[in-house]
């Protein structure tokens, strides 16, 4: 009986525990929080100020650093290739003298050259490395510039260094190429009166004042910091800050930074250490501070939320003044630079009120630009901008989409959708995404965006997604072959017509069926989703032809499927140059590309691109089925229809779409914005790439910025685009698999596609 | 009396209240949401009444899917339930090495998936083991896992796996019939067969209810397979409901799912009874 009622007991208490086990008393407030549960808001944060340019020039800076009495000086040249000094005092700049060091500069030879690097201070004497370029190679195929290392005294005295930075070093920390020569981009004098030269992805190298090698100091170079005795710099394998003796050369200690900053490598961010020992980083990520004798980073400015993040821009200057804020230049590809200045205000929120949430599948720097660009524009909104597939992540695409959907229905999704890589047609038909036909139906009425990229979403008189950015197929080779590549049917009837002629660098059936797919899977995918097994039977048949061509140990009939919705649409620029195959084919989502397709046909064209009308014959949109010109839509925004801050969310869709935003080539897409468009076909850079082989098996290839021409061609073309296509790695996967018998020869064109046709019956029926 | 023995039912459930609260809160609720939601549209939340349940049954994808489970369950069940209960009678059979043959059965059931679907790979892709050997026999390599070969790739990992639990479930219904029974029966005469019949499978009944649920829930559990196997999109031959789920909710047509998740519940629970009442252990009133 006893038993019986102690179980009874043991029971009721076991169930009781459980129930009532979360309940108690009112949890106590936490340090922060006052008793009604609200916690304070964090104050204090730097505010960026912009600081007025130098000069109105054309400009080249080449050092920016501060002055022993806190005046800020930079030095560069001007188109005419004479060195100048500005000095920042206040709010001005003053122009002034640096003498000697202009001359010296002048006076280093005759080639081409350029300032590598430069330090120094008009009383302590400058130190300056020109570099000289050279059109010769070595036996690697290494051009044979050289480097001419220079000490200006305060007095004006020049004198010649001479360090060879041609001699290899052995065992030198490269995580890329331990057998290339070193690249300077850094050099000071320290206490020591050494001399103390970066090179990226090299080290550090300490020089006597005679020009003597007496210590290396391996790491990532570029970037580095040297007083009292320490040289401190990034390595990038371990992601570590590294605090060297200088006398011994020895590692003293390594600070860890704990995936903190997205990249230590190169020269990506800049190093500073003031009077107390403390060190600062700033860089795309923000300004970091480690206090003198600590391993933890402190945060000072958070990149996303200012100028610093814009993935436009890299720091290349970075100096600390006596108040505590910050001066850093940021420099852009196009060769314009900014100056800001952080300031620290007490009275600001740590973080606005206002907070936009940003989703992306992936990384994507045009969203990111415009996140930062409404931060300035609006200091009150917050733009929290989060990627679902990280960099390190094991996550797969399909997860990332169902913990977004899950969000989403719970109703705590996202503000904005950036709707690259997610199931845009099932976010429309769901009504998730909000209808922006009256926050830009009159701006594409009125003209200012390709009407035919930004209308892509259009439903039912209602647009419920914009792609801001896109991605346009296209050929370049000589005229008569372009002029052959109307249709792929075209192409391959042309390559069957001259054996002898190879017409593209990758003929394999499946590098073919991707580079194709994007042309042509319009006319093969109705608009209700269903196969038209003709018109895909008729493009495997192409298909085959093309890869039908190849001969010897090119011809590759197995397939393969590797999956990963890497689309090809590459090629390579010796071949093109040495005649091995006609036409490069290129997704144009830059003015790079440009430059490297129209660089590659000047090439096999003698060096001169056609004049006047000739110059369209030598690119094409890439061929396709069906009689429009494709486009791939990119950045492709939308608002949540549930968003919280609606107003906020539709101010950032204009920042996307807005001519400052898409101005700058982010290289992920030409501008839809037709002014920014036409802004790219002005933007003539001096820009120069050369492509050259490891064992030199092919000569050099030297490329050069387009003229404003050649963009304008690829321009208007672009205003031509009107059939939207993306590529689906899903219908890849089963258009690989499927097809695999038919270029085997166990199957018909026809028996291909009806196979494929059933295969997607469950894809497309769901 | 009366207070006596409500009392006495009192407590089984007082033990049970804590597990019941979990099972609830996380099972039973949620499956109650999610039937409450096939009445309604996914996201805007308006009634739509039965017309989720309307477009699921119409849905091609769907009746791909359960006909390809309903194939793999009418297959695989009897199969491994006959299977099994043979290896039992084998291991009931040889006394002394029964532990060495028990472990060996079972051991499938300790290897993760992945590395399950690894070996599958390795055997059955077109470059992999076994066509390497018929190579040898000169026949033609055959794409077992992108071909309707996936499907009896599918069957074979789901027998591999599950022969031993249910074998280990079989061998404690034969080790609780009473050896008296099958001593009574020798001596009135019966045969090996007879005594098969007309003892053992009779009293394995109630066991056989058991081990055919189980089996029934597990093999909804070859999923994993078939979706390290073939992705969100596999051979049509293994497009499982399960695929056909994952990817509706990638799609956010969760009122879909929702419908097509009811009608798959009512039919396994309708299924269950069905056995119970054929086969259940009868109990006494």
């Amino acid at each position: 009986m006893k038993n019986k009622t102690s179980t009874k007991l043991l029971a009721a208490l076991l169930g009781l525990s459980l129930l009532l086990g979360g309940c108690g008393e009112k949890a106590k407030p936490a340090p922060n929080e006052t008793e009604g549960g609200e916690t304070p808001t964090a104050m204090g944060r730097y505010i960026e100020e912009e600081l007025p340019l130098p000069h109105n020039e054309a400009w080249i800076s080449h050092t920016m650093q501060l002055l022993p009495d806190d005046r800020i000086q930079c030095i560069g040249e001007g188109e005419d290739g004479v060195l100048r000094s500005y000095v920042l005092s206040g709010e001005s700049w003053q122009e002034q003298d640096v003498g000697a060091l202009s001359t010296a500069y002048q006076q280093s030879g005759e080639e081409d050259k350029y300032v590598s690097a430069l330090s120094g201070t008009p009383d302590e004497g400058y130190l300056m490395i020109v570099h000289m370029y050279s059109d010769e190679m070595d036996e690697n195929g290494e051009p044979l510039d050289r480097y001419v290392t220079l000490q200006v005294a305060p007095d004006g005295t020049v004198t010649e260094i001479p360090i060879d930075y041609r001699r290899k070093w052995e065992g030198v920390y490269d995580p890329t190429n331990p057998n290339m020569p070193i690249y300077p981009s850094a050099i000071r004098r320290g206490e020591d009166g050494d001399i103390y030269v970066g090179a990226a992805y090299k080290g550090i190298f300490r020089y006597s004042p005679q020009g003597e090698l007496k210590t290396v100091f391996p790491g990532d170079g570029g970037a580095f910091v040297l007083s009292g005795g320490e040289l401190g710099q990034f390595n990038s394998e371990d992601g570590e800050l590294v605090l060297f003796d200088t006398e011994s050369g020895e590692e003293k200690s390594r600070i860890a930074t704990d995936g903190l900053f997205s990249s230590v490598s190169g020269s990506g961010g800049l190093l500073l250490r003031d009077g107390q020992g403390d060190i600062y980083r700033a860089d795309r990520d923000g300004i970091y501070r480690l206090g003198k004798d600590t391993t933890l980073w402190e945060q000072m400015v958070l990149g996303e939320m200012c100028s610093l993040g814009l993935p436009s821009l890299s720091v290349s200057g970075f100096v600390r003044l006596s108040d505590g804020s910050f001066v850093v230049r940021l420099w852009s590809a196009d060769s314009t630079e900014r100056y800001v200045r952080y300031v620290y205000s007490a009275d600001t929120p740590s973080r606005p009120d206002t907070r936009l949430s940003v989703y992306s599948l992936e990384d994507n720097s045009n969203a990111r630009q415009a996140a930062i660009q409404l931060q300035l524009k609006n200091p009150q909104v917050y733009v929290e901008f989060r990627t679902l597939l990280e960099a390190d992540s094991s996550m797969t695409t399909s997860d990332a989409i169902r913990a977004l959907n899950t969000e989403l229905l719970a109703g705590k999704g996202p503000d904005v959708l950036i709707l690259d890589g997610l199931p845009i047609d099932s976010y429309i038909e769901k009504g998730v995404l909000l209808d922006l036909e009256e926050l830009l139906g009159e701006r594409i009425k009125n003209g200012e965006f390709l009407e035919n990229v930004v209308g892509t979403y259009r439903r039912d008189g209602k647009l419920f997604a914009v792609p801001t950015r896109l991605g346009f197929p296209a050929v370049w080779g000589e005229p008569e072959t372009v002029s052959h590549a109307g249709s792929l049917s075209a192409l391959a009837d042309y390559a069957e017509q001259n054996p002898d002629k190879r017409m593209l660098d990758h003929l394999s059936p499946e590098a073919l069926l991707r580079d194709f797919y994007l042309t042509c899977a319009p006319a093969w995918l109705t608009e209700s989703g269903q196969l038209d097994e003709e018109r895909f039977a008729q493009f495997l048949t192409d298909i085959k032809r093309l890869s039908d061509t190849a001969t010897g140990e090119d011809r590759e009939v197995r397939m393969n499927y590797a999956g990963g919705g890497v689309q090809t649409l590459s090629s390579s620029p010796f071949g093109m140059v040495a005649g091995e195959f006609e036409l490069m084919v290129d997704l144009m989502q830059s003015n790079h590309n440009v430059m490297l397709n129209a660089g590659v046909v000047q090439h096999r064209l003698g060096g001169e691109l056609p004049q006047g009308g000739a110059l369209r014959e030598i690119f094409a949109p890439m061929p396709g089925q069906g009689g429009g010109t494709v486009f791939q839509p990119l950045s492709i925004v939308g608002i949540n229809a549930a968003s919280g801050q609606l107003e906020a969310a539709k101010e950032y869709v204009g920042a996307l779409l807005s001519q400052e935003c898409q101005e700058p080539d982010s290289y992920y897409g030409y501008p839809v914005n037709r002014a920014a468009l036409r802004a790219w076909t002005k933007n003539v850079l001096s820009s120069v790439q050369s492509f050259s082989t490891s064992n030199g098996s092919y000569p050099e290839v030297v490329i050069y910025w387009p003229e404003e021409r050649v963009l304008s061609m690829v321009a208007d073309a672009l205003e031509q685009a009107n059939t939207p296509s993306s590529y689906n790695d899903t219908l890849m996967q089963m258009v690989v698999e499927e097809t695999a018998g038919f270029f085997e020869g166990s199957m018909s064109a026809g028996e291909a596609a009806k196979a494929l046709s059933a295969r997607t019956q469950a894809y497309l029926a769901e | 009396m009366k207070r006596h023995r409500r009392r006495r039912t009192l407590a089984p459930y007082l033990f049970l209240a804590p597990s019941l609260l979990c099972v609830s809160l996380f099972v039973l609720l949620p499956f109650l949401d999610a039937v409450r939601r096939s009445f309604y549209s996914a996201m805007s939340g308006q009634f739509v009444g039965l017309q989720n349940y309307r477009t699921v049954l119409h849905n091609a994808a769907f009746r791909l899917a359960v006909g390809n489970t309903l194939r793999f369950t009418l297959l695989c069940i009897p199969v491994l339930v006959a299977l099994a209960l043979l290896l039992a009678l084998l291991l009931q059979a040889a006394k002394d090495e029964r532990g060495v043959y028990k472990t060996t059965f079972l051991a499938p059931l300790a290897i993760p998936v992945a590395s399950i679907v690894l070996l599958w790979k390795v055997a059955f892709h077109q470059n992999g083991m076994l066509n390497s050997l018929l190579s040898h026999f000169g026949v033609q390599p055959v794409d077992w896992l992108q071909t309707d070969w996936a499907f009896l790739v599918l069957v074979l990992s789901y027998l591999w796996k599950n022969t031993g639990y249910d074998m280990v479930l079989w061998l404690s219904g034969l080790q609780n019939i009473s050896p008296a029974l099958y001593e009574a029966a020798q001596v009135d005469g019966a045969n090996a067969r007879q005594r098969f019949f007309k003892i053992t499978l009779p009293c394995l009944l109630p066991e056989l209810f058991t081990i055919s649920v189980l089996s029934l829930l597990n093999s909804f559990k070859v999923f994993r397979e078939a979706y390290l196997i073939g992705g969100d999109y596999p051979h049509d031959s293994i497009y499982l409901l399960q695929h056909l789920f994952s990817n509706w909710f990638t799609s956010l047509d969760v009122d879909k799912m929702c419908a097509a998740a009811t009608l798959v519940a009512l039919a396994v629970l309708l299924l269950i009874f069905a056995m119970q009442a054929a086969w259940g252990r009868k109990e006494n009133r």
